[in-house]
C-alpha cells in the first residue's frame, strides 16, 4: 500500500503532536444545565414492507444531503436512496470493479449534486450522479482501501483510511479535489506493540465542519476532539465537558488485560454542534452501540443529551431530525421533542 | 467494538429477487426458511450464519459439516446467508455445497438468534432450544473445538476420536 505524503503537505495531527495544539478556552462550568431531550420514531416505511433491493444487508455508512438519505450497503455493493421520510427511492451498485460497481462500499458522502463512495476494496473514490451513473469520470484511484468519506465545502472531499497494523506510521486522513488531487494527508497512526490494540486506538470519527473545516473524534481514550481547517491545518484541540463519561472495558485478549477507555461510538455535525453518541458496554467484555446522544458545543460543552429510541450504530443530524442505522441494521428515523 | 472488528471478512454481493416476497422462489438448497430447511420436528439443526465473501466464514461452513459428518452426528448443517441470491447461488455451484441454505434477506433468523457478524455458529435442539453457539471472541480453532465439544455431550464421543483414549 502506498500512501502519497507531499513533502510539504505533513501537517500531522497525530496525538504526538497534539499537546503542541493550544487548547480551546473554556471547557464547561459545572455548573451549566444540560438539557435532557427524548427522540422519537418518525412513522416509515417497515422494513417488512419495502422492496428486496431496498433491504439494507449490512449498511455500514449512511449521508444526508437535501433531503435525501443515502446509506452505503457493504453487503450488497450498492447505495441505497431513501426519502427523509424513509420512503425507498432506488438502489444502484452491484458487486464488481467497473463503472457503478462496487467491492465493499463502507463510505459515502454528497457533494455539489454528486455522490462520492469510498469503494473499499477497489481502492478508490466512485463518484456518480444522483441516478447512479459514473460522473466526473468516474472518481479516482486512492492508492488505499478508503473507509469513510465526508464532503469538506464545496470540491473537497476528506477519505479516511485504517492503518495497515504494521508498527509504522501511516496517515489515516487524506484529502482530495473532486478530480483525485491528493491536498494534504494527516492523523498519523500509533503503534503500542500490540495490533488488535492499536487498531482500537486508532480508531476515529470525522465530524464535517460545514466548508470551515472538520473534527477529528477518537473512539477512545481521548477526551477531546480536535479542530482543523478545511485545507488540513490543525486549528486546536477541544477538551469535552468530563459530564460526557468513558465506558471503560477489559479488552478480552491474549497478555496483560488492556482496559479501553470507550469514548464515542458515533459521531455527527449539525449546525455548529456535535453530536456524540455514547457507546455502551456489551457482556462486560466489549463495547457496543448506546442510545444516549449527546450535544458539545464547540467549546466542547455539553449542552443537551438525547434519548434515543434504540441502539444506533451510525446517524446523520438535520435539525430535529436523526437518521440512524440501528443495531439491527435498519433505518431508523427519528424526531427530537421536548 | 470488537465484534465487527473481528467480523471484518465480509462478503459483497449483486443484487436479486428474494424468496417470499412474491416472487420468483429459490429452489432446490437455497431455502426461504428454516422451517423449509429443517422440518419442525426434525434433526437438531446446525445453523452456520455465513457470508461468501469472508474467508473465515467459509473455513467455518465447511468445517462444521466435515465435523459432523466425519463423526456420523444426526445433525442436518443448515447455512444462514444475508446476501443476495446470485451471490449465493454462485457460491453454492462454485463450491458444490448440496446442503440446505436458508436465504435470509429479511434478517428473521439473524434476528431471532441475534446474529451481529459472521461467522456465527447456533446449534439448536428439536425443540428449538439451543444448545451451543460460538464464542465471537474466539479464534477459529477455538470455536470449532468449543462446537465438537457441546456435540459430544449429545451425542457422545465422534467417530474420529473414539481410538483416542478418554483422558
Amino acid at each position: 500500500m502506498t500512501h502519497r505524503k507531499p513533502a510539504l503537505l505533513i501537517l500531522v495531527a497525530s496525538l504526538a503532536l497534539v499537546p503542541l495544539v493550544p487548547d480551546m478556552p473554556a471547557v464547561a462550568s459545572p455548573d451549566a444545565a444540560v438539557r435532557s431531550l427524548k427522540a422519537v420514531e418518525t412513522t416509515a416505511t417497515p422494513a417488512a414492507d419495502r422492496p428486496d433491493e431496498a433491504v439494507l444487508a449490512r449498511p455500514v455508512a449512511l449521508a444526508y444531503d437535501d433531503g435525501t438519505v443515502f446509506v452505503a450497503d457493504a453487503q450488497d455493493c450498492a447505495i441505497k436512496v431513501f426519502t427523509k421520510d424513509g420512503g425507498f427511492v432506488r438502489s444502484f451498485g452491484r458487486k464488481g470493479p467497473g463503472p457503478g460497481e462496487f467491492s465493499f462500499p463502507s463510505g459515502v458522502c454528497v457533494s455539489g449534486g454528486r455522490i462520492f463512495v469510498a469503494d473499499k476494496f477497489n481502492f478508490r473514490v466512485h463518484v456518480l450522479d444522483a441516478e447512479g451513473r459514473p460522473a466526473g469520470g468516474g472518481g479516482f484511484r486512492t492508492g488505499f482501501a478508503p473507509d469513510k468519506i465526508h464532503a469538506i465545502g464545496e470540491g473537497k472531499v476528506l477519505v479516511t483510511s485504517n492503518p495497515s497494523g504494521r508498527p509504522v506510521r501511516e496517515s489515516m486522513l487524506h484529502l482530495f479535489d473532486e478530480t483525485g488531487t491528493l491536498l494534504w494527508e494527516g492523523l498519523e497512526s500509533r503503534a503500542f506493540g500490540d495490533p488488535v490494540y492499536d487498531s482500537f486506538r486508532n480508531m476515529f470519527l470525522v465530524c464535517p465542519d460545514g466548508p470551515d473545516g472538520f473534527y477529528i473524534v477518537f473512539r477512545s481514550e481521548e477526551r477531546a476532539v480536535l479542530h482543523f481547517d478545511s485545507g488540513g491545518q490543525a486549528l486546536g484541540r477541544v477538551p469535552v465537558d468530563d459530564r460526557y463519561v468513558f465506558k471503560p472495558v477489559d479488552l478480552p485478549f491474549k497478555g496483560p488485560r488492556k482496559t479501553l477507555l470507550g469514548f464515542c461510538w458515533a459521531a455527527a455535525s449539525d449546525a455548529g454542534r456535535l453530536y456524540l453518541l455514547e457507546p455502551e458496554a456489551v457482556e462486560g467484555r466489549d463495547l457496543g452501540p448506546g442510545r444516549r446522544l449527546s450535544i458539545i458545543g464547540r467549546d466542547g460543552r455539553l449542552e443537551a443529551v438525547i434519548d434515543l429510541p434504540r441502539r444506533v450504530h451510525r446517524f446523520a443530524v438535520d435539525g430535529r431530525r436523526i437518521y440512524a442505522l440501528d443495531e439491527e441494521g435498519e433505518l431508523g428515523i427519528f424526531e427530537v421533542v421536548g | 467494538m470488537i465484534r465487527p472488528a473481528l467480523a471484518f471478512l465480509l462478503a459483497t454481493g449483486l443484487g436479486g429477487p428474494l424468496p417470499g416476497d412474491g416472487r420468483a422462489r429459490p429452489a432446490g438448497r437455497i431455502c426461504a426458511s428454516l422451517e423449509e430447511a429443517v422440518p419442525p420436528g426434525g434433526r437438531t439443526a446446525l445453523l452456520v450464519f455465513f457470508s461468501t465473501g469472508c474467508a473465515i466464514c467459509y473455513d467455518d461452513l465447511f468445517e462444521s459439516r466435515l465435523l459432523v459428518e466425519r463423526n456420523g452426528w444426526p445433525v442436518a448443517v443448515v447455512g444462514v446467508h444475508l446476501g443476495p441470491y446470485e451471490e449465493l447461488k454462485e457460491f453454492l455451484d462454485k463450491y458444490r455445497w448440496d446442503l440446505p441454505v436458508v436465504l435470509d434477506r429479511r434478517k428473521l433468523l439473524f434476528r431471532r438468534y441475534r446474529v451481529t457478524a459472521v461467522p456465527d455458529t447456533v446449534l439448536l435442539l428439536t425443540g428449538g432450544e439451543i444448545a451451543h453457539r460460538s464464542d465471537p471472541y474466539h479464534d477459529h480453532g477455538r470455536r470449532r473445538e468449543a462446537l465438537r465439544m457441546s456435540l459430544e455431550r449429545i451425542f457422545g464421543r465422534g467417530a474420529d476420536r473414539q481410538a483416542i483414549p478418554p483422558t
